[in-house]
Protein backbone atom coordinates (compact mmCIF):
# COMPACT_ATOMS: atom_id res chain seq x y z
CA UNK A 1 0.00 0.00 0.00
CA UNK A 2 2.69 2.53 0.81
CA UNK A 3 3.98 4.22 -2.51
CA UNK A 4 7.86 5.62 -3.04
CA UNK A 5 8.58 8.38 -1.33
CA UNK A 6 7.59 12.08 -0.72
CA UNK A 7 10.74 13.49 -1.15
CA UNK A 8 9.69 17.15 -0.17
CA UNK A 9 10.36 16.06 3.47
CA UNK A 10 13.70 16.24 3.91
CA UNK A 11 14.20 14.39 6.90
CA UNK A 12 17.54 14.44 8.23
CA UNK A 13 16.70 12.41 11.55
CA UNK A 14 17.17 8.74 12.52
CA UNK A 15 13.84 8.21 11.02
CA UNK A 16 15.34 9.39 7.86
CA UNK A 17 14.67 5.80 6.64
CA UNK A 18 11.27 5.24 7.73
CA UNK A 19 10.68 9.05 6.41
CA UNK A 20 11.48 7.31 2.50
CA UNK A 21 7.82 5.81 2.98
CA UNK A 22 4.82 8.18 2.81
CA UNK A 23 1.41 6.23 2.27
CA UNK A 24 -0.79 7.33 -0.01
CA UNK A 25 -4.36 8.04 -0.64
CA UNK A 26 -5.06 9.16 2.68
CA UNK A 27 -7.85 11.47 3.48
CA UNK A 28 -6.44 14.75 4.25
CA UNK A 29 -6.84 15.50 7.96
CA UNK A 30 -7.10 19.15 9.41
CA UNK A 31 -3.08 19.22 9.70
CA UNK A 32 -2.41 19.13 6.25
CA UNK A 33 -4.56 22.06 5.37
CA UNK A 34 -1.44 23.74 6.17
CA UNK A 35 -0.87 27.80 6.18
CA UNK A 36 2.51 28.63 4.30
CA UNK A 37 3.08 31.81 6.06
CA UNK A 38 2.79 30.66 9.62
CA UNK A 39 6.15 29.34 11.19
CA UNK A 40 7.10 25.82 11.02
CA UNK A 41 5.66 23.90 14.00
CA UNK A 42 8.11 22.57 16.29
CA UNK A 43 6.88 19.34 15.89
CA UNK A 44 5.21 17.73 12.38
CA UNK A 45 3.86 14.07 11.94
CA UNK A 46 2.68 13.17 8.77
CA UNK A 47 1.00 9.50 8.23
CA UNK A 48 3.04 8.16 11.56
CA UNK A 49 2.66 4.26 10.87
CA UNK A 50 3.78 1.10 12.69
CA UNK A 51 3.20 -2.31 11.70
CA UNK A 52 4.45 -5.08 13.28
CA UNK A 53 5.00 -8.77 11.55
CA UNK A 54 3.53 -11.59 12.99
CA UNK A 55 4.52 -15.28 12.17
CA UNK A 56 1.26 -16.63 13.24
CA UNK A 57 -1.49 -14.01 11.95
CA UNK A 58 -1.51 -10.88 10.24
CA UNK A 59 0.46 -8.08 10.60
CA UNK A 60 -0.36 -6.20 13.88
CA UNK A 61 -1.08 -2.28 12.91
CA UNK A 62 0.53 -0.70 16.30
CA UNK A 63 0.26 2.81 15.36
CA UNK A 64 -2.10 3.74 11.56
CA UNK A 65 -1.00 6.94 10.24
CA UNK A 66 -0.87 9.75 12.81
CA UNK A 67 -0.15 13.27 11.86
CA UNK A 68 -0.43 16.27 14.48
CA UNK A 69 1.57 19.32 15.01
CA UNK A 70 2.45 20.59 17.99
CA UNK A 71 4.03 24.25 18.41
CA UNK A 72 7.45 24.92 21.14
CA UNK A 73 6.20 25.06 24.89
CA UNK A 74 3.03 23.23 24.04
CA UNK A 75 2.12 20.17 27.14
CA UNK A 76 0.19 17.30 24.67
CA UNK A 77 -1.59 14.47 26.54
CA UNK A 78 -2.18 11.30 24.62
CA UNK A 79 -5.05 9.29 26.16
CA UNK A 80 -6.27 5.70 24.95
CA UNK A 81 -6.87 2.20 26.09
CA UNK A 82 -4.79 0.06 26.83
CA UNK A 83 -2.55 -1.51 23.61
CA UNK A 84 -3.83 1.27 21.91
CA UNK A 85 -0.31 2.74 20.42
CA UNK A 86 0.35 5.28 22.63
CA UNK A 87 3.90 4.09 23.42
CA UNK A 88 4.84 3.10 20.18
CA UNK A 89 3.99 6.62 18.98
CA UNK A 90 6.06 8.18 21.71
CA UNK A 91 8.65 6.03 21.23
CA UNK A 92 8.65 6.62 17.36
CA UNK A 93 8.85 10.25 17.73
CA UNK A 94 11.43 10.22 20.19
CA UNK A 95 13.35 8.09 17.96
CA UNK A 96 13.60 4.88 20.09
CA UNK A 97 11.69 2.81 17.17
CA UNK A 98 11.70 3.02 13.49
CA UNK A 99 8.64 4.01 12.27
CA UNK A 100 7.52 1.61 9.10
CA UNK A 101 6.38 4.56 7.07
CA UNK A 102 5.52 8.33 7.74
CA UNK A 103 7.45 11.03 8.69
CA UNK A 104 8.53 13.37 11.65
CA UNK A 105 10.13 16.25 11.21
CA UNK A 106 11.40 18.73 13.70
CA UNK A 107 11.60 22.67 13.79
CA UNK A 108 15.56 23.11 12.19
CA UNK A 109 16.26 19.27 12.05
CA UNK A 110 16.20 19.26 8.18
CA UNK A 111 20.05 20.95 9.24
CA UNK A 112 21.09 18.73 11.72
CA UNK A 113 22.22 14.55 12.37
CA UNK A 114 19.90 13.83 15.27
CA UNK A 115 16.58 14.54 16.23
CA UNK A 116 16.69 17.19 18.99
CA UNK A 117 17.49 16.72 22.45
CA UNK A 118 14.73 14.04 24.63
CA UNK A 119 14.16 14.08 27.97
CA UNK A 120 12.30 10.82 28.77
CA UNK A 121 10.34 9.71 31.67
CA UNK A 122 9.28 6.09 32.41
CA UNK A 123 6.35 4.78 33.90
CA UNK A 124 8.90 3.45 36.73
CA UNK A 125 12.12 6.07 38.01
CA UNK A 126 14.91 3.84 36.30
CA UNK A 127 17.34 5.82 38.32
CA UNK A 128 20.51 3.62 38.36
CA UNK A 129 20.79 2.48 41.83
CA UNK A 130 24.50 2.29 42.15
CA UNK A 131 24.03 6.35 41.64
CA UNK A 132 23.17 9.33 44.10
CA UNK A 133 20.25 11.25 43.27
CA UNK A 134 23.03 14.07 42.18
CA UNK A 135 24.62 10.92 39.91
CA UNK A 136 21.64 10.35 38.61
CA UNK A 137 20.56 13.41 37.92
CA UNK A 138 23.97 14.29 35.96
CA UNK A 139 23.82 11.10 34.06
CA UNK A 140 22.41 12.98 30.47
CA UNK A 141 25.45 15.50 31.52
CA UNK A 142 27.81 13.10 31.13
CA UNK A 143 26.73 10.96 27.93
CA UNK A 144 26.28 13.61 26.38
CA UNK A 145 29.78 15.12 27.20
CA UNK A 146 28.31 18.51 28.36
CA UNK A 147 30.61 20.71 31.15
CA UNK A 148 30.14 19.13 34.22
CA UNK A 149 30.36 22.40 36.16
CA UNK A 150 27.34 23.92 34.54
CA UNK A 151 25.83 20.68 34.52
CA UNK A 152 25.90 20.11 38.41
CA UNK A 153 25.08 23.66 38.89
CA UNK A 154 21.93 22.91 37.03
CA UNK A 155 21.26 19.33 38.09
CA UNK A 156 21.50 21.17 42.20
CA UNK A 157 18.94 23.73 40.55
CA UNK A 158 16.48 21.77 39.12
CA UNK A 159 16.63 18.65 42.66
CA UNK A 160 15.71 21.67 44.32
CA UNK A 161 12.76 22.06 41.69
CA UNK A 162 11.41 18.91 42.31
CA UNK A 163 11.76 19.28 45.86
CA UNK A 164 14.39 16.62 46.90
CA UNK A 165 17.09 19.27 47.53
CA UNK A 166 19.04 17.71 51.11
CA UNK A 167 18.61 14.54 49.17
CA UNK A 168 21.55 14.59 46.36
CA UNK A 169 23.71 12.13 48.06
CA UNK A 170 21.11 9.48 48.91
CA UNK A 171 20.79 6.06 47.01
CA UNK A 172 17.45 5.74 44.99
CA UNK A 173 16.84 2.57 47.60
CA UNK A 174 16.69 5.09 50.29
CA UNK A 175 13.89 7.09 48.65
CA UNK A 176 9.98 6.24 48.25
CA UNK A 177 9.00 6.04 44.78
CA UNK A 178 7.53 9.34 44.62
CA UNK A 179 10.70 10.94 45.16
CA UNK A 180 12.24 8.46 42.91
CA UNK A 181 10.01 9.81 39.99
CA UNK A 182 10.69 13.27 40.81
CA UNK A 183 14.24 12.91 40.77
CA UNK A 184 13.95 10.84 37.20
CA UNK A 185 11.68 13.94 36.07
CA UNK A 186 15.05 16.36 37.49
CA UNK A 187 17.27 13.88 35.24
CA UNK A 188 15.10 14.27 32.03
CA UNK A 189 15.37 17.66 32.20
CA UNK A 190 19.31 18.44 32.95
CA UNK A 191 20.49 18.85 29.61
CA UNK A 192 18.33 21.30 28.26
CA UNK A 193 16.28 19.09 26.13
CA UNK A 194 13.63 20.95 23.75
CA UNK A 195 11.03 17.76 23.78
CA UNK A 196 10.52 15.83 27.13
CA UNK A 197 8.77 12.63 26.40
CA UNK A 198 6.23 11.07 29.80
CA UNK A 199 5.06 7.50 29.52
CA UNK A 200 2.69 7.50 32.30
CA UNK A 201 5.33 8.84 34.86
CA UNK A 202 2.66 8.53 37.47
CA UNK A 203 1.12 4.88 36.75
CA UNK A 204 3.15 3.77 40.07
CA UNK A 205 2.30 6.04 42.28
CA UNK A 206 -1.23 6.06 44.64
CA UNK A 207 -3.87 8.21 44.00
CA UNK A 208 -3.03 11.41 46.05
CA UNK A 209 0.51 11.08 45.59
CA UNK A 210 -0.73 11.13 41.94
CA UNK A 211 -2.51 14.80 42.09
CA UNK A 212 0.33 16.11 43.82
CA UNK A 213 3.01 14.83 41.38
CA UNK A 214 0.68 16.66 38.19
CA UNK A 215 0.28 19.92 40.77
CA UNK A 216 4.26 19.86 40.48
CA UNK A 217 4.79 18.66 37.00
CA UNK A 218 2.29 21.51 36.21
CA UNK A 219 4.74 24.66 38.24
CA UNK A 220 8.16 22.29 36.33
CA UNK A 221 6.43 23.31 33.31
CA UNK A 222 6.22 26.50 33.81
CA UNK A 223 9.31 27.02 35.10
CA UNK A 224 10.88 25.65 31.95
CA UNK A 225 8.61 25.70 29.77
CA UNK A 226 9.02 22.37 27.71
CA UNK A 227 7.46 21.24 25.29
CA UNK A 228 5.81 18.27 26.51
CA UNK A 229 4.43 14.29 25.30
CA UNK A 230 2.70 12.80 27.86
CA UNK A 231 0.70 9.34 28.14
CA UNK A 232 -1.75 9.12 30.63
CA UNK A 233 -4.67 6.71 31.53
CA UNK A 234 -6.22 9.13 33.79
CA UNK A 235 -8.45 11.54 31.42
CA UNK A 236 -8.78 14.56 34.57
CA UNK A 237 -5.13 14.38 34.66
CA UNK A 238 -4.80 15.14 31.04
CA UNK A 239 -7.28 18.02 31.49
CA UNK A 240 -5.44 19.39 34.17
CA UNK A 241 -1.84 19.46 32.32
CA UNK A 242 -2.50 19.88 28.93
CA UNK A 243 -3.02 22.45 26.60
CA UNK A 244 -4.60 20.17 23.94
CA UNK A 245 -5.22 16.01 24.81
CA UNK A 246 -5.06 13.29 21.49
CA UNK A 247 -7.45 11.08 21.97
CA UNK A 248 -6.52 7.53 20.44
CA UNK A 249 -8.80 4.59 19.81
CA UNK A 250 -7.31 1.18 19.59
CA UNK A 251 -7.96 -1.56 16.40
CA UNK A 252 -7.77 1.18 14.10
CA UNK A 253 -4.82 2.74 16.51
CA UNK A 254 -5.23 5.92 15.53
CA UNK A 255 -5.80 9.42 16.47
CA UNK A 256 -9.19 10.13 16.58
CA UNK A 257 -9.51 13.51 17.77
CA UNK A 258 -7.49 16.37 19.28
CA UNK A 259 -9.30 18.20 22.00
CA UNK A 260 -8.12 21.68 22.82
CA UNK A 261 -8.52 22.29 26.98
CA UNK A 262 -9.49 26.22 27.38
CA UNK A 263 -8.91 26.20 30.92
CA UNK A 264 -6.98 29.35 32.02
CA UNK A 265 -3.63 28.94 33.70
CA UNK A 266 -1.99 28.43 36.16
CA UNK A 267 -4.33 25.76 37.47
CA UNK A 268 -5.09 24.24 40.53
CA UNK A 269 -6.61 21.19 41.80
CA UNK A 270 -9.84 23.02 42.73
CA UNK A 271 -10.54 23.98 39.20
CA UNK A 272 -10.76 20.05 38.16
CA UNK A 273 -14.41 20.72 39.73
CA UNK A 274 -15.41 24.07 37.35
CA UNK A 275 -17.57 23.04 34.77
CA UNK A 276 -15.31 23.81 32.20
CA UNK A 277 -13.01 21.15 33.24
CA UNK A 278 -15.60 18.63 33.99
CA UNK A 279 -17.01 19.25 30.17
CA UNK A 280 -13.52 18.93 28.79
CA UNK A 281 -13.02 14.93 30.60
CA UNK A 282 -16.81 14.69 29.51
CA UNK A 283 -16.02 15.17 25.70
CA UNK A 284 -12.91 13.50 25.62
CA UNK A 285 -14.94 10.90 27.49
CA UNK A 286 -17.23 10.13 25.20
CA UNK A 287 -14.63 10.21 22.62
CA UNK A 288 -13.12 7.25 23.93
CA UNK A 289 -16.03 5.50 24.49
CA UNK A 290 -17.77 6.08 20.90
CA UNK A 291 -14.39 5.29 19.64
CA UNK A 292 -14.79 1.29 20.38
CA UNK A 293 -13.05 2.07 23.63
CA UNK A 294 -13.42 -0.79 26.04
CA UNK A 295 -15.56 -3.01 24.73
CA UNK B 1 8.42 -9.16 64.75
CA UNK B 2 11.15 -10.92 64.40
CA UNK B 3 13.95 -9.51 65.96
CA UNK B 4 17.68 -9.73 64.07
CA UNK B 5 20.18 -10.49 67.12
CA UNK B 6 23.24 -7.82 67.32
CA UNK B 7 26.37 -8.60 65.50
CA UNK B 8 28.00 -9.94 68.92
CA UNK B 9 25.27 -12.02 69.91
CA UNK B 10 25.47 -13.78 65.92
CA UNK B 11 29.09 -13.89 66.53
CA UNK B 12 28.80 -15.75 69.94
CA UNK B 13 26.34 -18.17 68.22
CA UNK B 14 28.83 -18.92 65.26
CA UNK B 15 31.71 -19.37 67.32
CA UNK B 16 29.76 -21.60 70.08
CA UNK B 17 29.53 -25.16 67.83
CA UNK B 18 33.68 -24.70 67.58
CA UNK B 19 34.08 -24.23 70.90
CA UNK B 20 31.63 -27.41 71.65
CA UNK B 21 33.93 -29.14 68.93
CA UNK B 22 36.92 -28.41 70.49
CA UNK B 23 35.72 -29.08 74.02
CA UNK B 24 34.58 -32.47 73.15
CA UNK B 25 37.82 -33.66 70.73
CA UNK B 26 39.79 -32.38 73.78
CA UNK B 27 38.69 -34.13 76.12
CA UNK B 28 38.27 -37.61 74.27
CA UNK B 29 42.00 -38.13 73.62
CA UNK B 30 42.44 -36.53 76.86
CA UNK B 31 40.65 -39.47 78.45
CA UNK B 32 42.96 -41.89 76.27
CA UNK B 33 39.84 -43.42 74.22
CA UNK B 34 41.66 -42.22 70.61
CA UNK B 35 45.59 -42.35 71.05
CA UNK B 36 46.99 -38.69 70.33
CA UNK B 37 49.33 -40.39 67.45
CA UNK B 38 45.57 -41.01 65.40
CA UNK B 39 43.89 -37.58 66.43
CA UNK B 40 45.99 -35.34 68.36
CA UNK B 41 44.35 -32.94 70.94
CA UNK B 42 43.56 -29.48 69.56
CA UNK B 43 45.68 -28.11 72.19
CA UNK B 44 48.75 -30.31 70.51
CA UNK B 45 47.69 -28.72 66.74
CA UNK B 46 47.37 -25.04 68.35
CA UNK B 47 50.93 -25.59 70.01
CA UNK B 48 52.30 -27.05 66.78
CA UNK B 49 51.06 -24.19 64.26
CA UNK B 50 52.58 -21.83 66.64
CA UNK B 51 55.53 -23.37 66.36
CA UNK B 52 55.02 -23.57 62.41
CA UNK B 53 54.48 -20.46 61.69
CA UNK B 54 58.15 -19.19 63.18
CA UNK B 55 59.52 -21.55 60.75
CA UNK B 56 61.38 -19.70 58.30
CA UNK B 57 60.70 -22.96 55.61
CA UNK B 58 57.80 -23.02 56.56
CA UNK B 59 56.92 -19.75 55.85
CA UNK B 60 58.17 -19.76 52.28
CA UNK B 61 55.27 -22.70 51.67
CA UNK B 62 52.78 -20.36 52.88
CA UNK B 63 53.79 -17.65 50.61
CA UNK B 64 54.21 -20.64 47.53
CA UNK B 65 50.51 -21.86 48.33
CA UNK B 66 49.50 -18.11 48.35
CA UNK B 67 51.09 -16.78 44.90
CA UNK B 68 49.68 -19.96 43.37
CA UNK B 69 46.10 -18.54 44.63
CA UNK B 70 46.14 -15.29 43.85
CA UNK B 71 48.08 -15.58 40.55
CA UNK B 72 45.49 -18.39 39.00
CA UNK B 73 42.69 -16.50 40.67
CA UNK B 74 43.61 -13.22 38.77
CA UNK B 75 44.70 -14.64 35.79
CA UNK B 76 40.95 -16.66 35.92
CA UNK B 77 39.21 -13.58 37.03
CA UNK B 78 40.46 -11.25 33.77
CA UNK B 79 40.02 -13.69 31.19
CA UNK B 80 36.94 -14.71 32.89
CA UNK B 81 35.47 -11.39 32.92
CA UNK B 82 36.42 -10.35 29.43
CA UNK B 83 35.35 -13.57 27.32
CA UNK B 84 32.32 -13.65 29.62
CA UNK B 85 31.30 -9.84 28.42
CA UNK B 86 32.38 -10.93 24.57
CA UNK B 87 30.40 -14.05 24.95
CA UNK B 88 27.07 -12.48 26.63
CA UNK B 89 27.46 -9.40 24.32
CA UNK B 90 28.66 -10.56 20.98
CA UNK B 91 26.58 -13.50 19.50
CA UNK B 92 29.07 -14.29 16.71
CA UNK B 93 31.80 -15.07 19.81
CA UNK B 94 28.90 -16.72 21.88
CA UNK B 95 28.20 -19.71 18.83
CA UNK B 96 31.77 -19.84 18.20
CA UNK B 97 33.18 -20.56 21.70
CA UNK B 98 30.37 -21.91 24.08
CA UNK B 99 30.23 -24.75 22.96
CA UNK B 100 33.72 -25.47 23.55
CA UNK B 101 34.00 -23.62 26.80
CA UNK B 102 31.24 -26.12 27.95
CA UNK B 103 32.96 -29.08 26.73
CA UNK B 104 36.40 -28.41 27.93
CA UNK B 105 34.77 -27.84 31.21
CA UNK B 106 32.80 -31.48 31.72
CA UNK B 107 36.27 -32.70 31.75
CA UNK B 108 37.65 -33.07 35.10
CA UNK B 109 40.47 -30.23 35.90
CA UNK B 110 41.84 -33.04 38.39
CA UNK B 111 42.50 -35.51 35.67
CA UNK B 112 44.20 -33.05 33.53
CA UNK B 113 46.83 -32.26 36.26
CA UNK B 114 49.28 -34.60 35.93
CA UNK B 115 49.24 -32.94 32.01
CA UNK B 116 50.05 -29.36 33.51
CA UNK B 117 53.16 -30.90 35.38
CA UNK B 118 54.39 -32.43 32.27
CA UNK B 119 53.60 -29.54 29.92
CA UNK B 120 54.37 -26.95 32.27
CA UNK B 121 56.85 -29.04 34.86
CA UNK B 122 57.16 -29.18 38.91
CA UNK B 123 57.72 -25.46 39.14
CA UNK B 124 54.85 -22.78 40.13
CA UNK B 125 53.56 -22.30 36.50
CA UNK B 126 51.80 -26.01 36.35
CA UNK B 127 50.23 -25.05 39.94
CA UNK B 128 49.15 -21.38 38.74
CA UNK B 129 47.47 -22.64 35.24
CA UNK B 130 45.57 -25.68 36.70
CA UNK B 131 44.28 -23.33 39.86
CA UNK B 132 43.00 -20.53 37.21
CA UNK B 133 41.43 -23.39 34.79
CA UNK B 134 39.78 -24.63 38.03
CA UNK B 135 38.68 -20.96 38.76
CA UNK B 136 37.78 -19.91 35.45
CA UNK B 137 34.17 -21.13 34.80
CA UNK B 138 32.36 -20.08 37.71
CA UNK B 139 33.75 -16.64 37.08
CA UNK B 140 33.15 -17.02 33.36
CA UNK B 141 29.55 -18.42 33.91
CA UNK B 142 28.52 -15.37 36.08
CA UNK B 143 29.97 -12.71 34.23
CA UNK B 144 27.45 -13.69 31.08
CA UNK B 145 24.57 -13.87 33.29
CA UNK B 146 26.35 -10.62 34.78
CA UNK B 147 26.72 -8.71 31.32
CA UNK B 148 22.90 -10.06 30.00
CA UNK B 149 21.22 -9.04 33.07
CA UNK B 150 21.26 -5.41 32.40
CA UNK B 151 17.52 -4.20 33.10
CA UNK B 152 15.98 -3.09 29.43
CA UNK B 153 14.34 -0.20 30.73
CA UNK B 154 17.73 0.86 31.77
CA UNK B 155 19.24 0.14 27.87
CA UNK B 156 15.86 2.35 26.23
CA UNK B 157 17.09 5.23 28.76
CA UNK B 158 20.64 4.95 27.56
CA UNK B 159 18.98 5.12 23.95
CA UNK B 160 17.10 8.11 24.61
CA UNK B 161 20.00 9.58 25.75
CA UNK B 162 22.13 8.54 22.40
CA UNK B 163 24.54 7.20 24.50
CA UNK B 164 27.63 4.93 22.52
CA UNK B 165 27.55 1.50 23.24
CA UNK B 166 31.06 2.32 25.32
CA UNK B 167 29.01 4.35 27.52
CA UNK B 168 26.24 1.66 27.63
CA UNK B 169 28.66 -0.95 28.64
CA UNK B 170 30.63 1.63 31.37
CA UNK B 171 27.61 3.23 32.69
CA UNK B 172 25.19 0.58 32.59
CA UNK B 173 26.25 -3.19 31.84
CA UNK B 174 29.34 -3.17 34.09
CA UNK B 175 27.20 -2.47 37.35
CA UNK B 176 24.37 -4.44 36.19
CA UNK B 177 27.08 -7.29 36.10
CA UNK B 178 29.10 -6.27 39.28
CA UNK B 179 27.02 -8.60 41.89
CA UNK B 180 27.49 -11.35 39.30
CA UNK B 181 30.81 -10.93 39.00
CA UNK B 182 31.69 -10.77 42.29
CA UNK B 183 29.66 -13.72 43.08
CA UNK B 184 31.55 -16.13 40.77
CA UNK B 185 34.53 -14.67 42.19
CA UNK B 186 33.48 -15.94 45.63
CA UNK B 187 33.15 -19.32 44.23
CA UNK B 188 36.46 -19.27 42.32
CA UNK B 189 38.76 -17.81 45.62
CA UNK B 190 37.57 -21.10 47.52
CA UNK B 191 38.13 -23.27 44.77
CA UNK B 192 41.64 -22.12 43.95
CA UNK B 193 42.99 -23.51 47.47
CA UNK B 194 41.33 -26.76 46.14
CA UNK B 195 43.24 -26.42 43.24
CA UNK B 196 46.85 -25.20 44.36
CA UNK B 197 46.94 -28.22 47.22
CA UNK B 198 46.05 -30.33 44.57
CA UNK B 199 49.21 -29.27 42.07
CA UNK B 200 51.19 -29.29 44.90
CA UNK B 201 50.66 -32.91 46.31
CA UNK B 202 51.10 -33.79 42.01
CA UNK B 203 54.59 -32.65 42.22
CA UNK B 204 56.06 -30.23 43.87
CA UNK B 205 58.48 -29.80 46.58
CA UNK B 206 57.12 -26.46 47.87
CA UNK B 207 54.10 -24.90 49.49
CA UNK B 208 51.71 -26.28 51.99
CA UNK B 209 50.43 -29.04 49.72
CA UNK B 210 53.73 -30.64 49.37
CA UNK B 211 54.10 -30.12 52.85
CA UNK B 212 50.98 -32.25 53.89
CA UNK B 213 52.57 -34.90 51.85
CA UNK B 214 56.02 -34.87 53.73
CA UNK B 215 54.54 -35.30 57.08
CA UNK B 216 52.64 -37.46 55.67
CA UNK B 217 55.49 -39.91 54.82
CA UNK B 218 56.97 -39.35 58.59
CA UNK B 219 53.29 -40.05 60.13
CA UNK B 220 54.17 -36.31 61.54
CA UNK B 221 49.78 -36.31 61.89
CA UNK B 222 49.86 -33.32 64.43
CA UNK B 223 52.02 -31.59 61.61
CA UNK B 224 49.46 -32.71 59.09
CA UNK B 225 46.65 -30.78 61.14
CA UNK B 226 48.88 -27.81 61.46
CA UNK B 227 49.02 -27.57 57.79
CA UNK B 228 45.12 -28.03 57.41
CA UNK B 229 44.65 -25.25 59.83
CA UNK B 230 46.56 -22.98 58.01
CA UNK B 231 44.83 -23.88 54.99
CA UNK B 232 41.58 -23.39 56.33
CA UNK B 233 43.15 -20.03 57.81
CA UNK B 234 43.77 -18.54 54.15
CA UNK B 235 40.84 -19.96 53.58
CA UNK B 236 38.56 -18.08 55.73
CA UNK B 237 40.63 -14.85 55.34
CA UNK B 238 40.03 -15.14 51.62
CA UNK B 239 36.38 -15.50 51.77
CA UNK B 240 36.04 -12.82 53.61
CA UNK B 241 37.83 -10.56 51.74
CA UNK B 242 36.10 -11.12 48.95
CA UNK B 243 32.48 -11.36 51.03
CA UNK B 244 33.92 -7.73 51.90
CA UNK B 245 35.16 -6.15 48.75
CA UNK B 246 31.67 -7.90 47.62
CA UNK B 247 29.25 -6.22 49.99
CA UNK B 248 31.70 -2.68 49.73
CA UNK B 249 31.10 -2.72 45.77
CA UNK B 250 28.11 -3.73 44.98
CA UNK B 251 26.15 -2.40 48.08
CA UNK B 252 22.78 -1.55 46.40
CA UNK B 253 22.10 -5.12 45.97
CA UNK B 254 23.32 -8.35 47.92
CA UNK B 255 20.95 -10.84 46.69
CA UNK B 256 22.54 -13.02 43.77
CA UNK B 257 22.99 -16.10 43.56
CA UNK B 258 26.66 -17.54 42.53
CA UNK B 259 25.84 -19.99 39.30
CA UNK B 260 28.23 -22.44 38.14
CA UNK B 261 29.55 -24.26 40.88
Amino acid sequence: MAAPADLAHRSRTPMAEAAALHSAGNAPTHADREDPDAAPPFLRVRDLSKRYASRSSAPVDAVEAASFDVQRGEFISIVGPSGCGKSTLLNMVGGLLPATSGTIQFAGAATEQAAPRLGMVFQDAVLLPWRTVLRNVMLPIEVQGLPRGDGEQQARRLIDLVGLSGFEDKYPFELSGGMQQRASIARALVHDPSLLLMDEPFAALDALMRESMSVELQRIWAATRKTVLFITHSISEAVFLSDRIFVMTARPSRICAIVPVPLARPRTMDMSASPESMRCVAQVKSLLFSNGGPP
Amino acid sequence: MNKRPLPATRLAISVLPFIVLAAVWELVVRLGWIPAFVLPAPSAVVTRVLHDIQQPALRMDIAFTLSVILAGFAIATITGIVLGAFIALVPAVDHLLSPLIVAIQTIPKVAVAPLLIIWFGFGIESKIILVALIDFFPILVNAVSGFRATDARQLLLMKALRATPLQVFFKVRGFNALPFLMAGMQVAIVLSIIGAVLGEFLGSARGLGSQILQRQGSMDVIGVFSILVLLSIIGMSLNGLMHWVHRRLAFWRQASDAVGL
